[in-house]
């Protein structure tokens, strides 16, 4: 008997609830209840529910610039809806400058995020900033656009400390270029 | 002083505070009987070895395990944790360098681990290299440099691999232009680099032949010869459309196929068992109902296959677009003759990454999200066991076998 079939035998007359179902909010919610009871990996959408407050203890931050709402040391930032990495704002930097000593990759994967403000979609570059280990401080994931690596100019899964004088990641940008399509 | 003198003094101490012959009299028959005893049974431990160093018995047992530690927090340190995963033993580890991949070829007991360091720890010169150790002592016994340009991305087993035949190994380049270092496992040395432009990643077939994922939405196949020299290259016609639901490029070969999902989860079969590849019929992962509920596929990497015809693919039950790297709550399992679910196994802690084992009662691997790895039947959802403290950030696992 191949595995197949004994799997058939197993399965036979069995029946599963198989579409437990919840929102998103509701299992954000779950993996960040995970997180506060234990060593939880910073990762993926687990990222986000870490570092968009409260317990990040990152001091609350602005651009200063009208019409940029938001915090740009939270995950949540409008800018970050692409996003695959430490913060810079977190790491020395600012939403859109490397830290010191660092160095901004000059070539990179890019996105297209709305801005709440005006409801306008605006083209960021996610520059990563090379030359230093791990910043390891405020980790975002998140992956609206994302394409496999295969389409690299939409791939977050990538070193892009390419064509920098070292290759070490340290953390990533989120750089307005300008408005995208409509 | 001995512990057969405190206890005889603690004993005789507490008869004369409490000035009671009977009980000086019974310390005194306890204590020789306790000497009398320890004598017979007690040999001198005896002095050990320095240095001492364990070897692992090779072959390795069934259930072997490698968890891959991407190290997000100190990416210039990542290694790899050899498991059993029927004893829970840690057997030993490997250590290496930033952005790194594992593949091993049981045929010759050795693990092959590309990592990319520089001569100066966090500064200085990039050297990318393949690191190559042994299966019983997990030491190092040869390394071939590679030209510094390595893929460096977050985890993704596609990055290399190793041909069917067991002969050439294969290293995707990208900086940002595309190639392929072909590197001939006798002679443990590169033997051609072969130019991919607008194509990634590595799916090998049966034959000496290996296809890529290309940017326009086509793959194409390339073909080497016994010298590990390019003999063909075929382009196929566009079947991906990765702007509106693309074929994740993780994915699971069995039976000389790659089974590829889409973000939406769409399965699409690309026949690798002869020289050109052929891509097959495309079924869904789910039903129009679970669609609309939003089932998906998840988790880093999702998919794993095996040899009796079975596909077990990790999915998620709050799926969107952009959900495509999240943690996975469940796995389902496929008979790949009918394309059917025949099992859907929810798991205790969700998943980042699965695998499975081979033989009549392969088991399922999981790193779940909390870093462990959690084993369970992979024929019956049953979990078994956990492993825990297994690095930093352990973000995939591959079987040994």
């Amino acid at each position: 008997m191949n595995l197949l079939e004994k799997l058939n035998k197993f399965t036979e007359g069995a029946s599963r609830e198989i579409a437990r179902r919840s929102s998103r909010r509701g299992f954000i919610g779950m993996l960040g209840t995970a997180l506060a009871g234990s060593a939880m990996l910073p990762l993926l959408p687990v990222a986000r529910a870490s570092s968009s407050g409260g317990g990040s203890d990152v001091p609350a931050q602005t651009t200063g610039i009208p019409g940029d709402p938001g915090d740009p040391s939270s995950c949540d930032y409008w800018r970050y809806c692409g996003i695959d990495g430490f913060l810079c704002s977190c790491c020395g930097g600012t939403a859109n400058a490397c830290p010191p000593g660092t160095e901004m990759s000059p070539v990179t994967w890019v996105g297209t995020c709305r801005n709440p403000a005006d409801g306008l979609n605006y083209v960021i570059s996610y520059n990563d900033c090379c030359g230093k280990s791990s910043c390891g401080r405020c980790l975002c994931n998140r992956n609206d656009d994302d394409r496999p690596v295969y389409r690299p100019s939409a791939n977050n899964d990538i070193n892009w400390c390419v064509g920098t004088s070292n290759n070490i990641y340290n953390c990533s940008t989120a750089v307005l270029i300008g408005l995208g399509s409509q | 002083m001995s512990l057969r003198r405190v206890v005889f003094f603690q004993f005789w101490q507490s008869a004369i505070i409490g000035g009671r012959a009977e009980t000086a009299c019974f310390a005194l028959i306890a204590l020789s009987i306790f000497s009398l005893a320890a004598s017979y049974s007690q040999a001198e431990l005896k002095p050990e070895p320095i240095p001492n160093v364990v070897s692992l018995a090779t072959p390795y047992p069934a259930g072997y395990a490698i968890v891959h530690d991407l190290a997000f927090g100190s990416l210039i340190d990542s290694s790899f944790s050899l498991v059993d995963i029927n004893t829970r033993r840690f057997k030993g580890m490997i250590s290496a360098g930033q952005f790194s991949t594992i593949d091993f070829s049981v045929g010759r007991q050795k693990y092959y681990v590309g990592e990319t360091v520089h001569s100066r720890g966090s500064r200085g010169q990039r050297q990318d290299v393949i690191a190559i150790y042994d299966f019983a002592d997990l030491k190092l016994v040869g390394e071939v440099d590679l030209p510094p340009k390595r893929m460096n991305m977050v985890v993704n087993e596609s990055s290399t691999a190793i041909t069917a035949d067991d002969r050439f190994m294969l290293v995707f380049n990208m900086n940002p232009g595309t190639s392929i270092t072909v590197i001939d496992l006798d002679e443990e040395a590169i033997v051609s680099e072969i130019q991919t432009p607008g194509c990634y990643m590595l799916y090998p077939g049966l034959k000496s032949s290996f296809f890529m994922m290309c940017g326009n939405g086509s793959l194409v196949s390339i073909g080497l010869d016994e010298k590990g020299q390019e003999t063909e290259r075929w382009s196929s016609a566009v079947f991906n459309d990765i702007d509106r639901d693309p074929l994740s490029e993780k994915a699971a070969f069995i039976q000389g196929v790659w089974y590829m999902v889409t973000y939406a989860g769409e399965v699409q079969p690309i026949d690798a068992s002869a020289q050109r590849p052929v891509i097959g019929k495309r079924w869904w992962l789910t039903s129009e109902a679970e669609r609309a509920a939003n089932w998906r596929p998840a988790g880093w990497h999702g998919k794993s296959g095996h040899e009796d015809g079975l596909l077990w693919v990790a999915m998620t039950e709050n799926g969107y677009e952009g959900s495509h790297k999240d943690p996975a709550t469940h796995v389902w399992v496929y008979d790949l003759q009918e394309s059917r679910r025949i099992l859907d196994i929810e798991l205790k802690i969700p998943a980042l990454s699965i695998a499975t084992t081979k033989g009549k009662q392969p088991k399922l691997l999981v790193v779940n999200i909390e870093g462990s790895l959690d084993v369970y039947e992979g024929i019956k959802g049953t979990y078994l066991q956990s492993i825990h403290q297994l690095g930093e950030t352990p973000f995939m696992v591959h079987a040994i076998d």
